[in-house]
């Protein structure tokens, strides 16, 4: 345990001297701080419209950042052959893998709270602000202490309630497309991984559309012999289509909590489901990975 | 730092300066150029089918769904007169809310944009069905078709349809309630709004709820008055066709037109009332024996029964049916006192119009004809004639030669 912390330690270290990790930040906390300004241009829903920004930024940035930092990770030990000073010493290369899977996720995790406290404080900023005439600095110290301790007390604030349970959904949606970048830096070069772990990313977006596709091909199916007269077969793209659906992550789940969050932000969301698919799935993902590395030669 | 490289490093600076400069100067008559132009929005922006757009917003529907939304409101306000915009309108609407259903305000804006904007009733209906289906159990959509289906298309069956679906909500307020027995009232249905305004007024003093009981009050005195006036339209209109002439009320009821007519009993329903208000005695203890005592206040009469003004206000003056109208169904039969009011707003605005021809002519109008022609194709409502008073240049009804001095209380009617 202490060698996978050490490495994961380093790992998070070496992750924050990334430059891109900071453009890609600062990005994300331009577009929450401004979520207010285009809340100013609807005649309704100022709020609904500032969640969202502010979710979409939070989820998509994070999978920015677990892909642009995560995809080079163990490729970098490999071309710099720094790994051959950690695996000459009593280091299991599960344990190398795993430190770095939870570096990277520290990583992602540091800048998830960073964006969800810009988030907080600008809800409250706006949620105070339509509270009455206060002024500036009165605005600003009061959004930024209610967005601290909304990070704690995740229902202590009516406008707020369930913000903070869909942020540890988005923060679970990103420790499996960091599973995935880890997973394809095991055995790819960092280009090729990115491009195969955004490709993931969308096609786990998309997983209810292959469902939907699979059905529909069974449909025309049906419908193609009916019109002959024949018994029906279902087509091998259907077996091929619900194969992927069953493979690619379902991230579609986690979008759902994200709804209920705004839309039922008095209701106790249930997600207890989501969670336990979330960490098996991270599991089996990781352990794929372990699987490949630790075959891997190092040549 | 030698000669040589302050001039290298001068002329980079003044380079890039000069390369700026004319960057700039270029846009700045790019500027230009478009502001000259007249401003025309142009919404160029292209909607494909909703599941082509859930399918590349990645599963950002909602964020997806209020960029849209946004884009919505801005193409309404710089196209809302135009003949296609109400389509676009049904376009942005279905968009937004296959990827974001219960995203209310799209819904209330489309009704807006498509019903008011453009009398577009069809619309408005697949506006309302789609919230009903897809945000089940939210009043706030249906109650506003009910009041689309009841103001634009007067169409009191749908109000009423839609009111109900609204009801389901636990949260619709009880306003929203009240309309149902509103658009009964309206539609015609009069036993039916009766029905509800009665047993929402009983239930009210079980409750001991007296800030509601006088709304209620209210919509009964205006479903029975309504009641009486459906009542007397129909024997009137009867009569005319069988005489050709329109009668008074005193003659229809005199000619015993009201026979036989089942109309509330106001006096017996009062009674009742009053004693549950007063000696807290429950007017009905079950909800068979509200249902009894309700129908036992319709009583069959011999001649029209008093109303409930009667009974409320000792000078009401009935109703008048106006004689010779093109026959809006309002003033038809309107109060008496009603009636007067209005009588009295005209004979103020043909006093002023004999006025306006003193000034423009130099001399004031020989008769009324001259100011007000109208009035030929307009009998005296009583019975009696128009009188012109050139020396005042007023004129009234002979019936009321008083009117424009009258104090007329809204009491009286």
């Amino acid at each position: 345990m202490k060698k996978i912390v050490a490495i994961a330690n380093n790992t998070f270290k070496e992750a924050v001297r990334n430059r891109v990790l900071y453009v890609i930040l600062m990005f994300a906390l331009i577009l929450i701080i401004f979520s207010g300004a285009l809340g100013e241009l609807t005649i309704a829903s100022k709020f609904k419209i500032i969640k969202d920004l502010g979710f979409m930024a939070i989820n998509l940035f994070g999978v920015a950042i677990a892909v642009f930092v995560g995809v080079s990770l163990v490729y970098n030990e490999l071309e710099k052959r720094t790994i051959y000073t950690i695996v000459s010493k009593p280091i299991g290369r599960w344990q190398f893998l795993l430190g770095k899977y939870f570096g990277l996720l520290l990583t992602v995790g540091v800048n998830v709270v960073i964006m969800t406290l810009f988030f907080l404080a600008t809800l409250h900023f706006y949620a105070t602000q339509a509270d009455g005439d206060h002024n500036l600095f009165y605005l600003l110290a009061t959004s930024i202490g209610k967005a601290f301790v909304n990070l704690f007390a995740w229902s202590a604030f009516t406008p707020t309630q369930n913000v903070m349970v869909v942020i540890a959904i988005t923060f679970l949606e990103l420790a499996i497309i960091t599973a995935f970048a880890i997973l394809f830096s095991s055995f790819s070069t960092p280009t090729l991984s990115m491009f195969f772990t955004v490709l993931t990313f969308v096609a786990g977006r998309l997983n209810e559309d292959i469902v939907r596709f699979a059905d529909q091909i069974v449909k025309n199916a049906l419908e193609a012999a009916e019109a002959a007269g024949m018994k029906v077969h279902y087509p091998l793209s259907y077996y091929l289509a619900m194969g992927a659906a069953h493979v690619v992550p379902n991230l579609g789940a986690f979008h759902r909590t994200v709804e209920q969050a705004i839309y039922e932000p008095s209701v106790n969301i249930w997600w207890i489901g989501t969670v336990a698919y979330g960490i098996l799935y991270t599991a089996g993902i990781l352990g794929l990975a372990i699987l490949i590395f630790s075959r891997r030669n190092f040549k | 730092m030698t000669l040589g490289r302050i001039l290298k490093s001068t002329f980079a600076c003044l380079l890039v300066a000069a390369l700026l400069a004319g960057a700039i100067e270029l846009q700045d008559q790019l500027i230009k150029r478009r502001r000259a132009e007249p401003f025309r929005f142009r919404d160029t922006l292209y909607l494909p089918d909703s599941r082509y757009v859930q399918a590349i917003s990645l599963g950002y529907d909602q964020f997806a769904a209020d960029f849209l939304w946004l884009r919505m409101i801005q193409s309404f306000a710089a196209g809302w007169s135009r003949p296609e915009n109400a389509q676009q309108m049904m376009n942005y609407f279905n968009v937004i809310t296959d990827l974001d259903p219960k995203f209310i305000p799209t819904y209330s804006f489309s009704i807006m944009a498509v019903g008011e904007g453009a009398h577009q009733d069809q619309m408005v209906h697949d506006i309302v069905r789609k919230a009903m289906l897809k945000v089940p159990n939210n009043y706030v959509i249906p109650k506003e078709g009910a009041f689309y289906a009841y103001w634009q298309m007067k169409n009191t069956d749908l109000a009423k349809y839609y009111v109900r679906m609204a009801r389901k909500d636990p949260n619709c307020p009880a306003w929203v309630d009240r309309w149902e027995g509103y658009f009964d009232m309206k539609g015609g249905r009069y036993y039916m709004a009766y029905e509800k305004f009665l047993k929402d007024y009983v239930h009210a003093l079980d409750a001991h709820n007296y800030q509601i009981i006088n709304i209620y009050l209210n919509q009964l005195v205006n479903t029975v008055n309504e009641w009486m006036t459906d009542k007397i339209r129909q024997a009137a209109v009867k009569w005319h066709n069988e005489k050709g002439d329109w009668p008074t009320v005193e003659q229809l009821d005199a000619a015993g037109a009201f026979k036989g007519v089942e109309l509330p009993d106001w006096g017996r329903m009062l009674s009742a009332l009053d004693r549950a208000r007063d000696d807290k005695v429950p007017v009905a203890r079950t909800d068979d024996e509200l249902e009894l005592f309700i129908k036992r206040t319709i009583v069959k009469w011999d001649k029209l029964p008093p109303g409930p003004f009667d009974f409320m206000k000792p000078t009401y003056p009935g109703f008048v049916i106006w004689r010779g109208l093109p026959s809006t169904d309002e003033r038809f039969v309107m109060p008496r006192g009603k009636l007067l009011g209005y009588l009295k707003e005209l004979m103020d605005g043909v006093h002023t119009a004999a006025l306006v021809y003193l000034e423009a002519h130099g001399k004031p109008p020989a008769d009324w004809t001259d100011v007000a022609p109208a009035f030929k194709e307009f009998p005296e409502p009583f019975g009696g004639k128009w009188v012109w008073d050139a020396k005042t240049m007023e004129m009234y009804p002979s019936t009321y030669p008083n009117l424009r001095n009258m104090n007329i209380p809204t009491a009286f009617y």
